[in-house]
C-alpha cells in the first residue's frame, strides 16, 4: 500500500469512536473526511458520516449491480456497501484490495435530527449505505480553494457525485457530493 | 327401551347406556311413544340400566326435556348411577332433571 | 394551555381515535350480531371512555354527543332497543361527528351535532317505559347473567388474586372428539380451580325431531390463579372460547351482595322438579340473580384477536423508540457473539480456571435470551392486518347504501402481521381499490339477477405471506374488465391511438386502467370518481416497493393483486449453502429436499437439467450457475435439490449444502439492490452472518420451461406467444425429432447389449414392470436408414399410452420451446408425424406418438361397437396444439365431423350455434377451463344431457373427482384411437346421469 501523502496523525482517530467524532461534528465549520481508494484520494463532508468500520466482513451479493460491493452486518442492521470507483464511474484497472475500512453514512432521519441538517439530506434515504475504502486519511478543517470537476470527456463519470477537486500541497483530492453519491444512479438497476 | 304407563306418568326405562351409537334410534322411538300416549302428564326417564351417558345422550335427555316442555308435561330423570349423577351435577342439569340436590363432596 | 396539558390533550386525541375506531368496526359487526353481549359492552365502554375524558378537558360538545350515544347504547345493551340498521346508521353518524370533533378538540364546539343528538334523543324517548326499576338493578355484565353466582366464591377468588373466567365448552367437539370423557374432563377442570357455576345452553338443543343433533354447549364460570394462556392450554380450547371477567365489574357487583359468615347457606333452591308449563318466551337458561343495577358495566376480555385492538391493553410507543431498541438488541447480539468466541477459545486453550466452570451454560443462556429479545422487539413493530381490513366493512356498508347495492365483504388473513409502516401505506390504495370494486366492479342488483348471479355482490380482501412477499388481493365477483370497452375508452380519451389499441392484448388492455386520466365508469360517481385514479394507487404501491397485477374475466369478476416485499417479518426458512455463500429459502415454498448422488443423478439434456422424481420430470435450476459462481466439478452428481412450489408449478433448485431451518427476520434490501431479481431481502443468522433470501419467482422467471397453458386455472393472459415444451433427440440419423414433454414418462440410459431381439422385434426387460417393446423411429418413419446401434443408447418411455413401449434415442439433445405457430403440417405428411418445425435453426420432425403407434401396428384392434360414429358430430376443446392434432388425427376416419375449439370459451361459443353429439374437452385451458365449461353446460337446460368426455394428461384421483362433480361422463388420459373410440361409443350409448 502506498504511504499516505497526507500528514499522518489523525487518520485512524475516528475509528475509536463510533459516533464519527461528534465533538467535531457539532461545530458549524465544515469538516472534510479524507480517504483513499485505488491510489486516489477523496474527501466528503464529515457531517454525513455515521461511523467507520475496520475490516468489515463483506457478504458478496452475486448478480448485483457492480457498484455494490456487498452487505455488512452492523449491530443487527444491514449496510449496503458500495464500491467507490464504480459508483463514481471510474473504470479503474486496479482491482480493489480487501475491504480495509467502510465509511458508513447517516440515514436521512439521522441527518434530519442534526441541528443544521444538510439541505439535500433527503438523498441519504432510510437504508444504511457505506462505501468501502482502502484507507482513512485526515480530517480537513477547511476546504480551501475548490477547482471545478474534471471535464465531461471522462466517459461514464457521474458528475453529480463530484463537487470539485481540492488542490492540496500533497496532491489532488476529489471532493464527493455525498447526497448525490448515496442516491441510486439512474439506470443502475439491473 | 321399555315403556310403562303409571297412572298419568309415562316411565321410559332405557335399556342400557345412552350413547351416540343409539340415540338416533331412541329419538324416533321416543317421539313415537310420546305420540302414542297423548294423555300422559308426566314423563320419567328411568336410567336404572344406564352406566354411561355421552354428549349425545345428554343432548337426547335435553331434547326430551324440551319436548316435554313443548307438550306442557312434566319431566324428570330417575335412578341415575352415581357417575351419571355427578355429571349432571357438574353440568348443572340435576335440578332441571328433577333430581334432589345432593351435598357435593 | 401548558405544555403538560397540551400533551395530555394529545394523548386524549390519540386514545379517543382508537376508541372511535373500535366503535366504528364494532357497530358494523353489531348489525350482524345485534345481541352480542361482549360487543355491546365494548361499544358502550368505548363511548363511555370518550365521554369521560372529554369531560375532563371540558369539551362539552363531545361530552354531550357521547352522552346521548351512551344512553341509547345502554338501552340496546339491556335489550330494550333493537339495534337495527337505522339505529346503526344513527350511531355511525354520531361516531363520524365525534371523530371530526376529536380531530380538532379546540374547535369541537363549532362542529354542529344537534341533528345527531336530536335523532338519538328521539330513540331515547321512544323507549317504552317498561321495567324502569329493573333497569337500575343489574350491574352484572351481561355475559355473566346466565350464571347463579355464589358471591362468597367470587369474593374469595378475588381476595386470592384469582381470575374469573367464562369458559365455553362444546361437550363433543372439545372433549369427546379428543378422546376424553366429559366427567374426567370436568374433574380435571375442578382440580385447576373453583367451578363457581355451570350453565348448559339448552336453547341450542333442538327438540326430539331435530335432524342433526347439535353439540351440547356449556358455559363454566370458573375461578383460578392461572393466566389465560395457561388455562387455554390446560383446557385445550381455542382462544375464542375463553372470556375473562373484569375484576372491577365483579367487585362492583359484590358490593351489592350481603357479606355472609363462614357458614355458607346452601345455594338457591333448584328449579322445580317438574317443569312448569312455561311460556315459550321464557328464557331456557336458569333464572339469573337480579342484583341491583346502576347502568355501569363490566368489560369482557375475549382472548381472541379482538383483544389486540383494545386500546386499554396497549401502550403507545413510537416507531423510532422501537428502532432504537432494535439496534440495542442488535448490539447485544454482536456482544453475545464475541462472548461466544472468547469462551470457545478459552475452552480450546484449556487450563480454564475452575471458577469459570459452568460459564458455557451461562453464555448459552444469555445467547438464547438475546435472540429472543431481538425477535420480540421485532414483533412489536408488526401489526395484524385485520385492523386495516376490518375498516372496509364500514366503507362497503356505506357504499352499498349509497349505490343501492347489496355487498358482502369477506376478509381473509386478518392475522397476517405486517410492518406498521406498510399497513399505513396500504390504507389509501386499498380504500380506493375497494371503492372501485364496489362502484365499477359489482353490477347493480337487477343486472346481477338477470345474469344469474346472487343478488349480493361479493368483495373479498385477502392478505397472505407468499414466497417471502406479502400478497394482498381485492377480488370482486362483478362484471369484470372488458378489454374491448377499455380500449375504446382509452382511444376516446386520447390515451392511445386506435392502432395501438388494436395491438394490445387482453392483459395489456387491463393495464390501461392504471393510465392517468382513465376512468371506466360511464357516469363519474362521487364514490370512486374523486380525482384520485388507479394511477395513484399504482404509484403508491410502487413507492412501497410493490407491484400491482390484474386478473379479470368478463362477467365473472376482477382481482387486483398487490405484491409487496416484506419489510419486516419473521418467516420460517431453510438455510442453504452454495460455495461459501448462505441463502434462505422460504419454507412455505419448499416441498421436499432430494439428495442427489450416483444413484439419483440429475439428467442433463443439452444444458437443461431434469430430475426424475416419482414418475415426473422436474426442471432443475442450479443456484451456483444462476449466481454466476465458478462451477465445481460434478455439480450434477452431488449436492441437494430443493423441490419448490411456485404458484402451481414445481421445480428443483440445486444447492451444495442444506443447513438448518430457522425463523428468520426478513430485512429489506437497500435501494441500490432493489433492481435485483434474485433476492427478496436479507437476514441475519445466529452467528451474525448475513444470508440473502432467495426470491424464487425472480429466480425462476424466464428460466423454467413455460408453464403449459393447461396447468393454469386462472385466466391470466400471458404476454409471450404461446409455446410448447418438447424434447429434441436423434436416433442415429441426421433428422432431429421432437416429442411433447407431456408424453415423456422417463428417459433411461442403458447399454444396447440389454436389448433382446425376439421374432424380429426388439424388447427391453425391466426389473419392476412389463417388458417394453422398443420402437425405432426409422422403421416406421420416412427417414434416412441408420447404422448399427452404438454401445450406449437412451430409451424414452412415454406416458399417457397403454402399450408398454419405449422409443430408442441414440442421442438426447435438448429441451426446447416450440412456438405453436411454427408448426408446419404440410411439408412432411406421414403417419406418426404431426408436422415439422424449425427449432434452433434445425428442421425438426414433430412426432405424433399415437399415430406412430398406429403406424407400428401397436394400436389395439377395434372392437365393433353398437353406435354408428360416422354420423356423429364431435366438438373438441383443447388448447395444447399437440393434443389437439393428435386427437384430431385419432378421430379422423371414423367420426362424422370434428370441430375444434382452442379453449372453453370458444367451445361454449361454438355450442351456441352448432349441434354436437359429444363434447371432448381438455380440463385445463385458458379463459374458461374444462371444469367451468362443463359446469356451465350442466346448468343450462339445453346442454344438461350432452355427453362430455374429459381428456386430460393429469391423471390423478383428484382430477377424476373434480371432473365427475362438474358433470363429466367419462375421463380419458390416454389419447389412442381405440380408447377414444370406445369412450365415444360408451358416452353415446350410456344414459347421461
Amino acid at each position: 500500500m502506498d504511504a499516505p501523502r497526507l500528514p499522518a496523525g489523525t487518520s485512524d482517530a475516528l475509528l475509536a469512536s463510533r459516533g464519527a467524532a461528534p465533538s467535531l461534528a457539532r461545530t458549524n465549520a465544515e469538516q472534510l473526511l479524507t480517504f483513499r481508494t485505488r491510489g486516489r484520494w477523496y474527501a466528503c463532508d464529515l457531517l454525513w458520516v455515521r461511523e467507520i468500520l475496520r475490516q468489515p466482513a463483506l457478504t458478496p451479493v452475486d448478480r448485483a449491480p457492480p457498484l455494490v460491493r456487498g452487505l455488512i452486518h452492523l449491530r443487527g442492521q444491514i449496510v449496503t456497501a458500495l464500491d467507490l470507483d464504480r459508483r463514481l464511474g471510474f473504470h479503474s484497472a486496479v482491482a480493489q484490495g480487501p475491504a480495509e475500512r467502510c465509511i458508513v453514512f447517516k440515514t436521512s432521519p439521522e441527518l434530519a435530527r442534526l441541528a443544521h441538517p444538510p439541505s439535500d439530506c433527503e438523498l441519504a434515504g432510510n437504508d444504511i449505505i457505506g462505501v468501502v475504502v482502502d484507507q482513512i486519511g485526515d480530517i480537513l478543517a477547511e476546504r480551501g480553494p475548490v477547482l471545478p470537476p474534471p471535464p465531461d470527456t471522462i466517459s461514464g463519470l457521474d458528475h453529480a457525485c463530484i463537487a470539485g477537486v481540492l488542490p492540496r500541497p500533497e496532491g489532488l483530492i476529489t471532493l464527493i457530493n455525498t447526497g448525490a453519491f448515496l442516491s441510486v444512479p439512474s439506470g443502475s438497476a439491473s | 327401551m321399555q315403556t310403562l304407563l303409571e297412572a298419568s306418568t309415562l316411565r321410559l326405562v332405557f335399556a342400557g347406556d345412552i350413547l351416540s351409537t343409539n340415540v338416533a334410534a331412541l329419538r324416533t322411538e321416543l317421539l313415537a311413544t310420546l305420540g302414542a300416549h297423548p294423555a300422559a302428564t308426566h314423563v320419567t326417564a328411568d336410567l336404572v340400566n344406564a352406566r354411561t351417558v355421552d354428549s349425545q345422550g345428554i343432548n337426547l335427555l335435553l331434547a326430551l326435556y324440551r319436548e316435554s316442555e313443548r307438550r306442557k308435561i312434566g319431566f324428570r330423570v330417575e335412578n341415575p348411577s352415581p357417575e351419571i349423577r355427578r355429571l349432571f351435577d357438574l353440568l348443572n342439569l340435576s335440578g332441571r332433571f328433577g333430581l334432589k340436590p345432593t351435598k357435593q363432596p | 394551555m401548558s405544555t403538560a396539558e397540551q400533551e395530555m390533550l394529545e394523548l386524549f386525541v390519540q386514545e379517543a381515535r382508537e376508541h372511535l375506531g373500535v366503535l366504528e368496526s364494532d357497530l358494523v359487526s353489531l348489525e350482524a350480531n345485534p345481541r352480542d353481549a361482549a360487543l355491546l359492552n365494548r361499544l358502550f365502554r368505548a363511548v363511555h371512555s370518550v365521554k369521560g375524558t372529554a369531560g375532563f378537558f371540558g369539551l362539552t360538545a363531545i361530552t354531550e354527543l357521547a352522552h346521548v350515544m351512551e344512553s341509547v347504547m345502554a338501552l340496546v345493551r339491556d335489550g330494550r332497543l333493537e339495534a337495527g340498521p337505522e339505529l346503526i346508521n344513527l350511531f355511525l353518524a354520531g361516531t363520524d361527528k365525534l371523530k371530526a370533533m376529536v380531530a380538532s378538540p379546540e374547535n369541537s364546539a363549532d362542529i354542529p351535532s344537534l341533528a345527531e343528538r336530536e335523532a338519538l334523543g328521539a330513540m331515547l324517548r321512544s323507549d317504552p317505559p317498561a321495567r324502569p326499576a329493573a333497569a337500575e338493578k343489574d350491574i352484572l355484565p351481561l355475559y355473566l347473567r346466565s350464571f347463579r353466582i355464589d358471591p362468597e366464591l367470587v369474593r374469595s377468588a378475588l381476595r386470592n388474586g384469582h381470575h374469573v373466567y367464562v369458559v365455553q365448552l362444546r361437550l363433543h367437539a372439545d372433549i369427546e372428539a379428543k378422546g376424553q370423557g366429559i366427567l374426567d374432563y370436568l374433574r380435571e377442570v375442578q382440580s385447576l380451580g373453583t367451578l363457581i357455576d355451570t350453565a348448559t345452553d339448552i336453547a341450542e338443543v333442538g327438540g326430539l325431531d331435530a335432524e342433526a343433533p347439535a353439540d351440547v354447549v356449556c358455559s363454566l364460570l370458573f375461578a383460578t390463579a392461572m393466566e389465560p394462556d395457561l388455562l387455554l392450554g390446560a383446557f385445550d380450547l381455542p382462544a375464542a372460547q375463553l372470556v375473562q371477567a373484569a375484576a372491577p365489574a365483579l367487585r362492583e357487583w359484590l358490593a351489592t351482595q350481603p357479606v355472609l359468615g363462614p357458614a355458607t347457606p346452601p345455594p338457591p333452591p333448584s328449579p322445580p322438579a317438574v317443569v312448569a308449563p312455561a311460556s315459550p318466551a321464557a328464557p331456557a337458561a336458569p333464572a339469573a340473580l337480579s342484583p341491583p343495577e346502576d347502568g355501569t358495566t363490566g368489560t369482557a376480555h375475549p382472548m381472541a384477536s379482538a383483544s389486540r385492538t383494545k386500546p386499554d391493553e396497549t401502550v403507545r410507543i413510537s416507531v423510532s423508540l422501537l428502532d432504537a431498541l432494535m439496534n440495542l438488541a442488535g448490539e447485544m447480539v454482536l456482544g453475545r457473539n464475541q462472548l461466544l468466541r472468547v469462551a470457545e477459545s478459552r475452552r480450546e486453550g484449556a487450563g480454564a480456571p475452575p471458577e469459570h466452570e459452568g460459564l458455557g451454560g451461562i453464555i448459552q443462556g444469555i445467547s438464547a435470551v438475546t435472540s429472543d429479545l431481538q425477535r420480540t422487539i421485532m414483533r412489536a413493530r408488526l401489526q395484524p392486518v385485520g385492523g386495516l381490513l376490518g375498516r372496509f366493512h364500514r366503507v362497503l356498508r356505506d357504499l352499498g347504501q349509497k349505490l343501492g347495492k347489496e355487498i358482502q365483504l369477506e376478509t381473509v388473513g386478518d392475522d397476517v402481521e405486517l410492518d406498521r409502516a406498510l399497513i399505513e401505506g396500504l390504507s389509501d390504495p386499498l380504500t380506493h381499490l375497494v371503492r372501485n370494486a364496489a362502484d365499477h366492479g359489482l353490477e347493480p342488483r337487477e343486472e346481477r339477477l338477470r345474469v344469474g348471479k346472487p343478488p349480493a355482490g361479493r368483495v373479498r380482501i385477502s392478505a397472505a405471506h407468499l414466497a417471502g412477499r406479502v400478497q394482498i388481493e381485492v377480488r370482486d365477483d362483478g362484471r369484470g374488465l372488458d378489454p374491448v370497452r377499455l380500449k375504446a375508452k382509452a382511444v376516446e380519451k386520447g390515451l392511445i391511438t386506435a392502432d395501438q389499441a388494436e395491438r394490445l392484448g387482453e392483459a395489456e388492455a387491463w393495464q390501461l386502467i392504471f393510465a392517468p386520466g382513465f376512468s371506466t365508469a360511464a357516469v363519474v360517481s362521487d364514490v370512486s370518481g374523486r380525482g384520485v385514479g388507479m394511477d395513484v394507487v399504482k404509484t403508491n404501491i410502487e413507492r412501497l416497493g410493490g407491484r400491482v397485477e390484474i386478473e379479470s374475466v368478463v362477467g365473472r369478476g376482477t382481482a387486483i393483486i398487490i405484491r409487496l416485499p416484506l419489510t419486516l417479518a419473521i418467516i420460517p426458512a431453510l438455510i442453504v449453502g452454495c460455495g461459501d455463500r448462505l441463502f434462505a429459502v422460504p419454507q412455505l415454498n419448499l416441498i421436499e429436499i432430494v439428495r442427489i448422488g450416483p444413484d439419483r443423478p440429475l439428467e442433463d439434456f443439452g444444458g437443461s437439467r431434469l430430475l426424475r422424481l416419482r414418475e415426473e420430470l422436474l426442471p432443475v435450476l442450479d443456484l451456483s450457475a444462476l449466481l454466476g459462481l465458478p462451477a465445481t466439478e460434478d455439480q450434477a452428481g452431488s449436492g441437494y435439490v430443493l423441490i419448490l412450489r411456485l404458484d402451481r408449478r414445481r421445480f428443483g433448485l440445486r444447492v451444495d449444502q442444506v443447513a438448518d431451518t430457522e425463523e428468520i427476520v426478513v430485512k429489506p434490501l437497500g435501494r441500490h439492490l432493489q433492481g435485483t431479481t434474485l433476492y427478496s431481502g436479507a437476514t441475519l443468522l445466529g452467528q451474525g452472518r448475513i444470508a440473502l433470501i432467495l426470491d424464487l419467482a425472480g429466480l425462476a422467471a424466464g428460466r423454467l420451461p413455460p408453464e403449459p397453458a393447461s396447468t393454469r386455472e386462472t385466466t391470466r393472459a400471458s404476454l409471450r406467444p404461446p409455446a410448447e415444451q418438447v424434447l429434441l433427440f436423434r436416433d442415429g440419423t441426421p433428422e432431429t425429432f421432437a416429442l411433447h414433454i407431456a408424453n415423456i414418462g422417463r428417459i433411461e440410459r442403458l447399454s444396447s447389449s440389454r436389448i433382446e431381439r425376439i421374432g424380429g422385434q426388439d424388447f427391453l426387460r425391466q426389473e419392476n414392470g412389463p417388458t417394453l417393446r422398443l420402437v425405432r423411429l426409422q422403421t416406421h418413419l420416412p427417414v434416412t436408414p441408420p447404422g448399427p446401434l452404438p454401445a450406449e443408447i437412451h430409451v424414452i418411455v412415454p406416458r399417457l399410452v397403454d402399450q408398454p413401449i419405449a422409443l430408442v434415442a441414440e442421442e438426447i439433445l435438448d429441451a426446447a420451446e416450440l412456438p405453436v405457430d411454427a408448426l408446419d403440417t404440410s411439408t412432411l405428411i406421414a403417419p406418426g408425424v404431426l408436422g415439422t418445425a424449425s427449432i434452433e435453426g434445425a428442421l425438426t420432425i414433430i412426432l405424433d406418438l399415437y399415430g406412430l403407434l398406429r403406424a407400428a401396428g401397436l394400436d389395439r384392434p377395434a372392437i365393433p361397437g353398437g353406435v354408428d360414429l360416422a354420423s356423429r358430430r364431435i366438438l373438441l376443446a383443447e388448447d395444447t396444439l399437440f393434443f389437439r392434432e393428435a386427437v384430431r388425427r385419432a378421430f379422423t376416419g371414423f367420426v362424422g365431423a370434428l370441430d375444434v375449439a382452442n379453449d372453453g370459451e370458444e367451445a361454449w361459443q361454438r355450442l351456441q350455434t352448432g349441434a354436437y353429439d359429444v363434447l371432448v374437452t381438455d380440463l385445463e385451458m385458458p379463459r374458461l377451463n374444462g371444469f367451468e365449461l362443463v359446469a356451465r353446460l350442466r346448468s343450462d337446460p339445453r346442454f344438461k344431457t350432452l355427453p362430455v368426455i374429459a381428456l386430460s394428461a393429469r391423471d390423478t384421483p383428484e382430477f377424476h373427482e373434480r371432473a365427475r362433480i362438474a358433470g363429466v361422463n367419462r375421463f380419458e388420459s390416454k389419447f389412442d384411437r381405440e380408447r377414444l373410440r370406445r369412450a365415444l361409443i360408451d358416452a353415446l350409448s350410456a344414459p347421461t346421469p
